[in-house]
């Protein structure tokens, strides 16, 4: 029950932890292109609060996305321990190369599936469908995130990806 | 096997072919006497028989084939172009593409053409001139009694695929039973030196009269320019013409001896003609990612050279800049295509358009040679066809009602592209009946498109033309109800970046203008700062810089007007609308830009300057937003955005205002 919770087995094994807000997430190291330290991050006036801004990787511009509103965090200011996680996500409409801001970026770990249970409904700060599923790493919850998902649903990355073409 | 790679060479090449064939079936109808024209139709015909054949479509070959020798007739003076031949060609172009795509015609189709062919050419020729009487350029000397034919392959003809025994099967199903076949082997190495996978045989081979040059040149069709070849008539009573073909010309046709002058000619164009090659859409999408990011490293560099003050390294710095804005604007133009290689469709669609509602008009191509972007340029055709439809049959009228409207019984339907600052108009016009507000207005209502008390502007109600949901079925005719409906053309040409304006008079006509950016991946752009923030504006829309007057530095709403040069102008103040933190400038500026035929202001703080500004697309979080049409990276390694000035603003609700103020 609990691993049909997430995306195979093989993704716990192999799993970047980070932190946001004081609680613990991870997302499979599949999916995880870099970890860099904060460039200068241009605003995009008008784009919500989801819409850190954009940045230049080696001449390509990412979005990054802080999710802390989204969870009801404190936007905690940059300090040196803060890192933006850049991550490809595979959407229905295409992929997408996404920056995500994290407060604390911690080693890459792997988990006992069957630690992983589901996510309780109520009494969670957790939107509906943005956390897979809740495993245990040293005594400390880790929050499995669904970014492709969170991305689909709330950042409108659910529009065709030519749409800018 | 054909490979997919080959199959793809093949559909370019004949995708250029039919082209050029149409053209100039087109091009024969209003001027049919023309020979260049008629030698251009024949050797399209010719390689498309060749290449087709080559390809193993036997029957696109056969049918060619037939269809090559009307045009033979003409070219040899037995028939004349007619508007019956132009009719039935374009019928026969027709199925030669439906072959080409890999429909299935009935076969019957095939016959009824050749036949509809042999008449309209037999019509007015002399009575021997008849398509099966043997090629004319035979008899012309005294009769050819034998050909001889002697010819060497190159060493590597069979590495590369070539099969010389299929080659001499051909010539002796031409020469038929009497052909004689010799090897010539004096080019034979010693057998220390032989490598047997090379080609070191030569052949001489004799084939009776009867055999038709052309056909026998044929069979080297595709190696012609890396053998040697000759091919000379022993003819019965006047001595042999040397001919040593190895000096002529690929061009097909061009041995042919009554045809001497015209193959000068066009020898003579083919000295001075460009050479061409082909490159993949993807090549030059990869050439142009590469000098986007040469051209944002030269910015850098030129940053951080002016940082450091070096005058030597400021002169290596400034070349640098030149090349690297050379190669931008070679590149750019490899992509630039002229309009006119689309043209060639609409002429035909014109024709047809004609013949079936039977209304009488002329076409008419203006700017032909205006160039856009290549990607924009092929997404284009099926808008324009759609447009031009609407033109024929919704907007004009029959001679009749034409007449007693006071105009003339002949309409005019206009297809013109030209620049506009950094865009390119293609408008279709015609003097038509035009567009009826109310009666738009009346159907959008209807159809629940807007609420009975609506304010709207002559622009919009015209707009409401292309909302989803406007067409109905009833409107729906045979030409107009199928393909893309208006709609699609909008979002179409809004993907482009660019956008559709309609204009029209009620009795005099209507006019949809596309507007489009001339290139998608390059523009010159003028950075601006906001508080400490950048943005870019495409240059090109821009059209002055003012200092802000006293009365604009002190208000602090997102949009106003105030009078500038005795004009009133919308001023939107992009520190309220972006929302921007940080220091004013003592002397902000206004910065004048054009934008849907209207002009305003946008309050800035200061202006950086001009520069290259490589395009990158907003992902799909941001590009929504409408507002930006892209970012780009500056000399310093910074993102900054590029303001999407008519979208700007539209967001900020003065697209109706300003649009009545120019009314």
């Amino acid at each position: 029950m609990t691993l049909a919770l997430v995306s195979t087995e093989e993704d716990l094994k192999d799993l970047v932890a980070f932190e946001m807000g004081g609680e613990l997430l991870a997302v499979p190291t599949r999916i995880l292109r870099e970890v860099i330290e904060p460039p200068k991050i241009t605003r995009v006036p008008m784009a919500g609060v989801y819409s850190a801004g954009l940045i230049n990787v080696r001449g390509v511009v990412i979005p990054v996305t802080d999710l802390r509103p989204l969870f009801n965090m404190p936007q905690k200011d940059f300090d040196i321990d803060t890192r933006i996680l850049v991550l490809e996500l595979n959407l229905d409409a295409g992929p997408m190369t996404i920056g995500v801001i994290a407060e604390k970026v911690h080693a890459v770990l792997s988990m006992d599936p069957e630690t992983v249970q589901a996510v309780p409904t109520v009494g969670t700060r957790w939107p509906a469908q943005t956390i897979k599923g809740i495993g245990r790493w040293q005594d400390r919850f880790v929050n499995l995130i669904d970014l492709e998902r969170v991305a689909e649903q709330h950042l409108g990355a659910d529009q065709a990806a030519d749409h800018a073409a | 096997m054909i490979d997919a790679e080959t199959q793809e060479i093949f559909r370019q090449e004949t995708e250029a072919l039919i082209e050029s064939l149409q053209d100039a079936l087109l091009a024969l109808n209003k001027t049919p006497d023309d020979a260049e024209l008629v030698t251009q139709v024949f050797r399209d015909l010719h390689t498309l028989k060749g290449t087709g054949a080559m390809f193993g479509y036997a029957r696109l070959a056969e049918f060619i084939h037939d269809f090559e020798a009307a045009f033979e007739a003409v070219r040899s003076g037995n028939a004349t172009v007619t508007p019956d031949l132009i009719a039935v060609s374009l019928k026969a172009y027709d199925l030669i593409v439906a072959l080409l795509e890999g429909e299935e015609p009935p076969v019957e189709r095939d016959a009824e053409l050749k036949s509809a062919l042999a008449a309209v050419t037999a019509g007015d020729a002399p009575a021997a001139a008849s398509i099966d009487a043997p090629e004319p350029d035979v008899a012309e000397d005294g009769e050819v009694e034998a050909w001889i034919l002697t010819f060497k392959l190159p060493p590597d003809f069979m590495e590369i695929g070539g099969n010389p025994i299929a080659m001499l099967d051909e010539l002796i199903e031409i020469g038929g039973a009497d052909t004689k076949v010799r090897a010539l082997t004096d080019g034979l190495p010693a057998l220390a030196d032989l490598n047997p996978a090379e080609m070191h045989t030569g052949w001489e081979v004799i084939l009776p009269g009867g055999a038709s040059e052309s056909d026998i040149m044929d069979v080297f069709m595709f190696h012609e320019d890396q053998m040697e070849l000759s091919l000379k008539p022993v003819r019965k009573e006047k001595p042999a013409v040397q001919q040593d073909l190895r000096e002529e010309e690929l061009q097909p046709g061009a041995q042919q001896q009554e045809a001497e002058k015209k193959a000068a000619a066009s020898d003579r164009k083919g000295g001075t003609a460009k050479v061409q090659m082909r490159v993949s859409a993807e090549r030059l999408d990869d050439i142009m990612d590469r000098v986007g990011e040469l051209v944002i490293a030269e910015a850098r560099l030129t940053d951080l050279a002016s940082k450091l003050g070096n005058s030597d390294l400021m002169e290596v710095v400034e070349n640098i800049q030149r090349l690297a804005l050379g190669l931008r604007d070679t590149t750019m133009a490899i992509r630039l295509t002229p309009v006119s290689s689309i043209t060639g469709r609409f002429q035909r669609l014109a024709h047809d358009l004609a013949g079936k509602t039977g209304k009488d008009f002329d076409f008419v191509i203006e700017g032909e040679e205006t160039e856009l972007d290549k990607t924009v340029i092929e997404k284009l055709s099926d808008p324009l066809v759609h447009i031009l439809r609407n033109a024929v049959d919704h907007g004009l009228e029959d001679s009749d009602t034409r007449i007693a409207a006071g105009k003339p019984a002949r309409g005019t339907v206009t297809l013109s592209a030209r620049y506009s600052g950094a865009d390119v108009l293609i408008s279709v016009k015609d003097d038509g009946k035009g567009l009826d507000p109310d009666f738009i207005r009346g159907r959008a209502i209807d159809r629940g498109l807007i609420g009975e008390d609506a304010v709207l502007s002559r622009s919009e109600i015209f707009a409401l033309l292309m909302e989803p949901g406007f067409s109905t079925a009833e409107q729906i005719t045979d030409l107009s109800g199928r393909g893309v409906g208006t709609d699609v053309v909008k979002s179409t040409v809004e993907g482009l970046r660019g956008s559709v304006e309609i204009e029209s008079e009620l009795g005099a006509g209507s006019t949809f203008t596309l507007r489009l950016p001339l290139t998608l991946a390059i523009i010159e752009g003028l950075l601006l700062q906001v508080g400490d923030e950048r943005f870019t504006v495409p240059l090109a829309a821009v059209g002055g810089i003012v200092e802000q007057p006293e009365e604009l530095k002190k208000g602090s709403e997102p949009t106003t007007v105030i009078e500038l040069r005795e004009e009133l102008i919308s001023i939107l103040r992009l520190r309220e609308i972006f929302e921007c933190d940080g220091p004013t400038n003592e002397h902000p500026k206004v910065v004048l830009v054009e934008t849907g035929g209207t002009q305003v202001g946008l309050a800035v703080d200061r202006i950086i300057g001009s520069y290259q500004t490589v395009i990158k697309q907003l992902s799909p979080m941001h590009s929504r937003l409408n507002v930006f049409s892209g970012a780009t990276i500056l000399g310093d390694g910074d993102v900054a955005l590029i303001v999407d000035v008519a979208q700007l603003v539209r967001s900020q609700g003065l697209d109706n205002q300003n649009k009545e103020q120019a009314a």
